[in-house]
């Protein structure tokens, strides 16, 4: 019974290649994958980080025209002009920032409000 | 089996990256969207507290001229006083001339002249300001969206390029005078002209308010679209993997927002109360609020009646903004038909 499932020599050593050349490549897409996910994380978090600013900076403040700032309750937005925030974040870095595109880069949004 | 799981893999991998691009694009075009409905309703706020401080210049200028005008019931009146043209008096058409009609006073004439002269400058003002609002609103907009996404494009949808639905009533400005009657009633002790007090009677526009259910009122609403990039593995022609994969589908975002919680002017015949929005009319009791009656005068008006309608620095707020409801569809617009939340289906927001 145990020697109709042994498999010959030639089998076995070319299964130990091919687990052994696998493993890298596996692990490498298995990294790609991270980094994808962490790129997308990052973008979303950044657009929403920033949005979020935004309106709590904006809070039902209206525009300012004719030269008034005397809001008593919620202010204004000022001078009339753009109200804006930056949001950036830096992604993971996988493989020690080797490759290029492993790199940690740099995520930014930014969102306006105008007024006239 | 290796290159099977392999491909499965990168498989998944380009469909992480392709979900997480389209979301990420949904967010920043969501966002657009709502940035460029704050701007214009922000906007349109600004244009209507810049109207709501120019009224109050309006509402200035009759309070004084009401608290020169009221004089007029206490003597002695500066030219011609009671004392001067007391009835019977032979002098009396002397000293009080304009026989036989109501006599003008200097004083009085300036009061109303005042007036006559703010409205002169501030309705223009404030119809012209009204009148400029949607497009002020809509270059607002439309800079915030290339702004914060440069190839999208925009559409303004509802009641966004209406302007504010504006009003105005009559104030009186009535002052106490000395006339003559000539014919037939002589005085019986030395047959001279008989003097009276009658009052001058007139009227100058009140300050701006929004017509209470007025349709066309202020809001923005915009739909934002956009394309965004080619997807992984996905290519321009869709000849390539993008068969697979999908080419990009333009996306559409809603949003719309409005200016809230503030008012124009008081209106008249209201009855105030704290509410934000509706009902925060100026509280007049019973009767017209601005003058005393609603046919005619019988009396000089007050000038502390006009306190409750103090259009800065008293009962009502400057407006600010605020996001109306969540829109997926075109449908569910004002002026749509099937808008959800609280805001009226045509589009009609008191103010």
């Amino acid at each position: 019974m145990l020697k109709r499932l042994r498999k010959s020599k030639n089998i076995l050593g070319q299964s130990a290649v091919e687990a052994m050349l696998a493993l890298p490549v596996m692990l490498l897409v298995y990294l790609v994958g991270a980094h994808m996910w962490t790129l997308t994380w990052n973008a979303q978090y950044v657009h929403v980080k920033a949005r979020l600013d935004l309106h709590q900076e904006a809070f039902h403040k209206p525009c300012t025209t004719g030269g008034d700032g005397g809001f008593g309750s919620g202010g204004n937005l000022g001078g009339g002009k753009t109200k804006s925030v930056s949001v950036t974040t830096q992604d993971a870095v996988f493989l020690g920032g080797r490759f290029d595109a492993f790199k940690g880069r740099t995520m930014k949004a930014e969102y306006h409000i105008v007024c006239r | 089996m290796i290159s099977l799981l392999t491909m499965i893999v990168v498989m998944m991998i380009a469909f992480t990256s392709n979900v997480g691009q389209l979301v990420t694009e949904k967010i920043a075009l969501q966002n657009t969207a709502d940035f460029a409905a704050y701007s214009g309703a922000a906007t349109q706020a600004g244009v209507l507290n810049d109207i709501r401080r120019h009224n109050q210049n309006i509402w200035q200028a009759h309070k004084t001229a009401r608290q020169i005008l009221q004089m007029s019931e206490t003597t002695p009146w500066p030219d011609y006083a009671k004392n001067k043209c007391p009835v019977c008096v032979p002098s009396f058409t002397l000293s009080c001339p304009g026989g036989g009609s109501t006599m003008t006073n200097a004083p009085a004439e300036a009061a109303r002249n005042a007036v006559k002269a703010v409205l002169q400058f501030e309705e223009p003002y404030i119809k012209g300001k009204n009148n400029l609002m949607p497009q002020l609103a809509l270059s607002a907009a439309q800079s915030s969206v290339s702004r914060n996404y440069q190839s999208a494009q925009m559409t303004t949808k509802g009641g966004s390029m209406e302007k504010a639905d504006l009003d105005q009533d009559k104030i009186d400005l009535d002052y106490y005078a000395w006339g003559i009657v000539t014919f037939p009633t002589y005085c019986v002790f030395n047959g001279q002209p008989v003097g009276f007090l009658q009052i001058n009677h007139q009227q100058q526009n009140s300050w701006f308010f929004k017509k209470p259910g007025a349709s066309g009122e202020v809001m923005f609403a915009v739909e934002t679209r956009g394309t965004p990039a080619t997807s992984f593995l996905g290519s321009d022609g869709g000849t390539y993997l993008g068969n697979y994969f999908g080419d990009r589908q333009e996306l559409k975002a809603y949003a719309a927002a409005l200016p809230m919680a503030g008012k124009v002017g008081a209106i008249k015949g209201g009855q105030f109360s704290n509410a934000k929005e509706r009902n925060s009319e100026w509280q007049c009791g019973s009767g017209s609020c601005m003058n005393n009656t609603q046919t005619g005068p019988f009396q000089v008006d007050r000038a502390n009646v006009l306190e409750g309608a103090k259009i800065r620095g008293g009962s009502f707020e400057d407006y600010r903004v605020r996001y109306v409801g969540i829109f997926e569809t075109a449908a569910q617009f004002p002026n749509g038909n099937d808008l959800t939340g609280s805001f009226p289906s045509n589009g009609v927001v008191a103010h």
